[in-house]
């Protein structure tokens, strides 16, 4: 039986662990209607811009993101859902992705850069084309304005450059 | 998709649409020739070079973007040998048109140094004045020329013959120079140069050529079209100093830049008035059908078609590249499948 000081303590921690902080502040960002343009990169050319919709709401208040989109990819209708929170014992934000493109469940993980205004956050996925598994993917939110987001995917694996392979511009809806 | 690749998918796609709008022209002149002028009719024929130059998913009768790229992956390794035909082509056309035109000065010869006639140069103020222009450009007396023409593009100058010009009457040099001054106030030497540029870079192209004669014949018509108007009552005189030049002269009366031009097709067109019923509308539906067709501005791509990548042939690298090659072939897939 833990003794009345390792309770006091592990209170203490349940307290600083299980309760939302000042990094779930960065969350309320995300939250509203935005129209978003996507652009997809290969040796430094883009696809022309295709159009969607993306809602974030809360999944759990203070805690919990949930963000769902639609759009087009190749003119093919598409949609996702993500996500995101902030691990306090991890002390990283985590985001989890599903769509339409596939059947897997991505997961990243990482953290806001020292001036608070990019998230990047790192994960792994598996590629059914190659058999590969566990490539190194980058996703980056560049928060721009209060209602202007970027947000990017880097092949990692591609090297030391050109490794931006999508990029979505969000626009808060009107 | 390289510069090269897309240049030449472009040149080989563009030939069908505008082998189209070409025959479109072809059969709407002939009727249009009746109750349209010489002007409008030339701008179907500008209409087919627009089509020529400008990128092939352009206007109604267009090329899908998967096509071209499609044209530009099956151009494949032959694409280099094709690219340098051509390149050596366009070259060699330039270069023929260049050469062509110093013979014809050498054969011109030279102008006399001495200076104009005061008569000829007050003839030619007064045709200057009368089409607006703010002074006479510069006049040359070539003892060989074969006929009255307009030579040079950043300062055009008149070209007349020397021995046509000592039997000349004074209406009949009026009536030239009202012509060759014309074509300077409407920049046909710039159109022309733009025209050969084009007719170069398309030399495999009967299009190409078909319509550079056509422009060539209509600039030459609407001129006469201009002076017969500036003339008005006095342009039955200018038929007979037409007729008068094509008997006096080697070759029928020079055109533009020395070709010789349709002396039938002119007389013709002086002769016959035009019914000018219903002429605006016809020629501008006609004009409005084919500039559609060559290109009002990109088209919409189709509901459900895959935009056009503009770098199918490029090497993916890592996983979302070939997710995207794949994805865009899956959706072109299901696009023909739902057709």
């Amino acid at each position: 039986m833990p003794s009345p000081q390792d309770m006091a303590a592990m209170m203490e921690k349940a307290k600083k662990f299980t309760q939302p902080g000042d990094a779930h502040k960065l969350l309320e960002k995300m939250l509203g209607k935005w129209d978003y343009e996507m652009r997809m990169f290969m040796g430094g050319q883009a696809t022309p811009p295709e159009k969607g919709t993306s809602e974030t709401t809360w999944l759990m208040d203070g805690r919990w993101i949930r963000t769902s989109w639609s759009g087009t990819m190749m003119r093919m209708p598409t949609q996702g859902f993500m996500l995101m929170g902030y691990d306090n014992f991890k002390m990283s934000y985590v985001v989890t992705m599903v769509s339409s493109m596939d059947t897997a469940m991505n997961h990243a993980e990482g953290d806001l850069t020292q001036d608070g205004k990019t998230l990047i956050v790192y994960g792994t996925l598996d590629e059914y084309l190659t058999g590969e598994h566990d490539k190194m993917v980058k996703y980056v939110w560049r928060f721009e304005s209060a209602d202007r987001v970027v947000f990017e995917v880097h092949d990692l694996p591609i090297g030391e450059a050109g490794t931006k392979v999508v990029e979505v511009a969000y626009t808060r809806a009107k | 998709m390289s510069l090269l690749a897309t240049w030449i998918s472009h040149l080989l796609t563009a030939a069908i649409p505008s082998a189209a709008i070409a025959g479109l022209a072809l059969v709407a002149e002939p009727v249009l020739a009746r109750c349209t002028s010489p002007r409008l009719r030339a701008a179907l024929w500008w209409a087919v070079l627009l089509r020529l130059a400008l990128p092939a998913q352009w206007g109604l009768l267009s090329v899908s973007g998967a096509t071209e790229s499609a044209a530009a992956r099956e151009t494949g390794s032959g694409g280099t040998v094709v690219a340098l035909l051509w390149l050596l082509g366009s070259l060699f056309m330039m270069a023929l048109a260049l050469g062509q035109h110093r013979a014809l000065l050498q054969r011109w010869g030279r102008a006399d140094p001495g200076p104009l006639a005061d008569s000829l140069r007050a003839v030619a103020l007064s045709a200057a004045r009368t089409l607006g222009l703010r002074s006479s450009p510069h006049l040359e007396v070539l003892p060989g020329a074969a006929g009255p023409a307009v030579l040079g593009f950043l300062r055009p100058r008149v070209i007349l013959p020397g021995p046509w010009l000592q039997r000349a009457s004074a209406e009949e040099l009026r009536h030239v120079l009202l012509h060759e001054l014309t074509h300077i106030r409407r920049r046909d030497p710039w159109a022309h140069m733009v025209v050969l540029v084009i007719r170069s870079l398309w030399w495999f192209n009967p299009v190409a050529w078909i319509a550079t004669k056509r422009l060539a014949t209509l600039r030459e018509l609407a001129c006469d079209a201009a002076v017969a108007r500036v003339l008005g009552e006095q342009s039955p005189a200018y038929r007979r100093t037409l007729l008068a030049l094509s008997q006096r002269l080697v070759m029928a009366p020079i055109g533009f830049l020395g070709r010789p031009s349709p002396l039938i097709e002119r007389l013709e067109a002086l002769r016959a008035p035009r019914d000018r019923r219903g002429q605006t509308w016809l020629a501008g539906l006609s004009l409005v059908g084919l500039l559609a067709c060559s290109g009002g501005g990109p088209a919409e791509p189709s509901p459900g078609s895959p935009p056009p990548l503009p770098f199918l042939d490029a090497d993916p690298q890592g996983c979302f590249q070939k997710r995207m090659l794949v994805f865009h072939l899956l959706a072109e897939e299901a696009l023909q499948s739902r057709r």
